[in-house]
């Protein structure tokens, strides 16, 4: 084993599973665009593989020699780019491949389902009446009738995939062609590289090219259907988000100015404290804070996860608003000078328990299940800033329990809130509803007969009954999301409370229990007709695979409670406070 | 010295005007005008930092700006796109409808 040429591979085979992690999809993106739909179910299957295989032994790399790190391409820090992988990493990573590992295998049911009930109905082109398009489409005459669209009429009944009404008097749509289904996973795939290229670097510019990546991938799936709402939707995000990327670029622009450097571990030697550190550093911390959504900067994150498609949604709220998360955790316990932390820790406490109470206040208002969801989101966005004014003093051992008590905040919520939005999607489409009306902005506040509508009782009866594992599903998410024992959410909880009661500030476990309260108030209302007896149930079609996989995360989330002495060990693993 | 500070300066003026158009206007285009006048004034930052040397420049930042340029390229490309679907489905390419005149 003393062999050099041994070592020698070794040392190759080391760095290629952190580059295999996100060459794997970003290669598998290309090749899906090149070879078109055939190639989608095999590359895939090879990505999710390569990928879960190539995180796990990285995670084993770690867990026996501690943390790594690699050159790219063999450049040294100051020119080269650094990756860096420590416990937090690797449990990113673990995270970001379990879940979207699930969440690809439910996308592809989800798309193919919705395209074959959506396939025997015409497309409209711009100008064109209904009746035109009708008639031409009942001779089959038309060639340009490819993809499916619903008319304006038939909305009710069949599940439109994309349609604008322009004008009510002449009758005329306007219609975009709805893409090829297997444009889907390019971007799905980049968004999966660039969110694990994030989690591996240590350079600043180089998590602000990966955040682009996941931000200009994502916008796509955002609009994906096409309508007037959701690209809407997707502008906004896409504005909001280039503007917060461009806050940081210029943060990281004087940063680099001043030290001379922008590798996280180089920076957090030569970062000097002063007025003008604290400005660049700001800038960094509010261009990451738009991202993640932090009270008052939320206001683009309802209508984005309410007009995204259902896989979209958990995507965004499981994994891609936790990299700027990741982001902020990272700088802050490494980088920021430490006479930064008790003021600018305040504030953000201060806004995260605004967040939670707001949130979770606004959530339990909604009337449409996505929207009330997505607002619980904003809610649970709150509690992870909750660790920075408990863990101010990093000294203490209970910062380190806040630390961790953050972290698993955020792994829980992965898992709960990524199943949520799948069981959304699973109510969608077992109840027949085309998802524009329930995404339409301009009835949020109107109560319509629509049935997924929360506040109409006759429609939620019942359904848990047709659809009983899917809401169980619902139930443990939201189990770990509320707190209760034994899930991941109820560790965090707990690890909370301590630490705050430890340090003195009490009154953040005050702020807890009420988000706790209004988080089970709004949830209890999404289940709390579902179970009630009907007479003629909704007859569902929905197949299994959709059904279990939102189940499967739900229990890991709740499992995740159980496993909290490994993935704490793991945390420790070159953890900032040693 | 001067140099630097001057464009520096130059970069936080540009950078203050497109953020005050991206928060006041109203038309979409108008806005991804904005934010590309933003990338430009970090982009300056950057070029005016890498001569803060008196006889080396920095080639880091230059490799900086190329890569923010392609970035801001991609995206300028992709809100565009959006800013004309957004067109063709409602007719007006505002953020922020002033009333309902234009079915009128």
């Amino acid at each position: 084993m003393n062999n050099p040429l041994w070592s020698a591979l070794d040392m190759v085979s080391n760095s290629l599973w952190a580059s295999l992690a996100v060459m794997i999809p970003l290669l598998a993106a290309v090749l899906i665009f090149i070879l078109g739909r055939r190639s989608v179910w095999f590359l895939l299957s090879a990505t999710v593989i390569g990928v879960l295989i190539s995180v796990s032994k990285l995670a084993v790399l770690v867990w026996t020699t501690g943390p790594q790190e690699y050159f790219v391409g063999g450049w040294a820090a100051p020119l080269g780019i650094q990756w860096y992988v420590d416990g937090l990493s690797v449990l990113m990573l673990l995270m970001t491949a379990i879940v979207a590992s699930f969440l690809t295998g439910y996308a592809l049911k989800y798309l193919s389902c919705f395209e074959k009930k959506s396939s025997s109905t015409p497309i409209l082109q711009r100008g064109e009446s209904i009746n035109e398009v009708k008639s031409s489409w009942q001779s089959g005459e038309s060639e340009e009738l490819k993809y499916p669209l619903v008319p304006v009429e038939d909305k009710k009944s069949t599940l439109p995939v994309a349609y604008e009404k322009l004008d009510d008097k002449s009758g005329n749509v306007i219609a975009f062609s709805k893409p090829e289904n297997f444009l889907f996973w390019p971007l799905w795939l980049l968004v999966w590289g660039g969110l694990n290229a994030l989690f591996l670097s240590s350079d600043l510019f180089n998590i602000y090219i990966a955040l682009e990546i996941v931000t200009l991938a994502v916008i796509p799936l955002i609009t994906w259907h096409g309508d007037v709402p959701a690209l809407t939707a997707g502008m906004r995000y896409f504005l909001v988000s280039l503007t917060a990327s461009l806050i940081y670029l210029l943060g990281l622009a004087l940063l680099y100015g001043a030290f001379g450097t922008l590798d996280i571990t180089s920076l957090s030697l030569e970062i000097q404290t002063g007025p003008t550190t604290y400005v660049f550093v700001s800038l960094i911390l509010l261009g990451l804070l738009i991202k993640t959504a932090l009270f008052p900067l939320h206001v683009w994150l309802p209508a984005v996860y309410a007009n995204a498609p259902a896989p979209v949604s958990a995507l965004l709220a499981a994994l891609v608003i936790k990299a700027p998360f990741y982001i902020i955790l990272r700088l802050w316990f490494e980088v920021f000078p430490s006479e930064f932390l008790p003021m600018a820790s305040q504030l953000l406490g201060i806004l995260g328990a605004i967040a939670l109470i707001w949130g979770g206040w606004q959530a339990w208002q909604q009337q449409q299940l996505k929207l009330l969801i997505a607002y619980s989101v904003v809610a649970q966005v709150g509690y992870f800033f909750l660790l920075f004014p408990i863990a101010s003093s990093m000294i203490d051992t209970w910062s380190i329990m806040a630390w961790q008590g953050g972290i698993f905040f955020m792994l829980s919520h992965a898992l709960a809130i990524a199943a949520m939005f799948m069981v959304v999607g699973n109510i969608l489409y077992s109840l027949d509803v085309d998802e524009l009306e329930i995404r339409n902005q301009e009835s949020e506040n109107e109560v319509t007969e629509l049935a997924t509508f929360v506040g109409n009782r006759e429609n939620w009866r019942g359904l848990g009954r047709s659809l009983p594992i899917t809401f169980v599903a619902f139930a443990l998410a939201g189990m770990s999301i509320i707190g209760l024992p034994p899930s991941g959410g109820f560790f965090a909880h707990q690890l909370l409370f301590r630490a705050a009661w430890h340090s003195g500030q009490w009154w953040w476990i005050g702020v807890i229990v009420v988000g706790s309260a209004l988080a089970f108030a709004y949830l209890w209302k999404v289940l709390r007709y579902a179970f009630k007896k009907k007479d003629n149930l909704v007859q569902s079609t929905l197949p299994l695979s959709m059904q279990l996989i939102p189940l499967i995360l739900a229990i890991m989330g709740l499992a995740l409670g159980l496993v909290t002495t490994y993935s704490f060990n793991i945390l420790e693993i070159g953890s900032p406070f040693e | 010295m001067t140099q630097i500070i001057f464009f520096s300066l130059v970069a936080m003026g540009l950078f203050t005007i497109g953020l005050y158009i991206l928060l006041v206007e109203n038309n979409w285009v108008r806005k991804i005008m904005a934010l590309n006048i933003m990338a430009s004034s970090v982009f300056l930052l950057l070029i005016a930092i890498a001569s803060r040397y008196p006889q080396v420049i920095d080639p880091l930042p230059h490799a900086m700006v190329l890569i923010g340029i392609v970035i801001m390229v991609s995206a300028t490309a992709l809100g565009l796109k959006l800013a004309q679907r957004i067109y063709q489905a409602t007719g007006i390419n505002l953020c922020q409808k002033k009333s309902e005149n234009h079915h009128e």
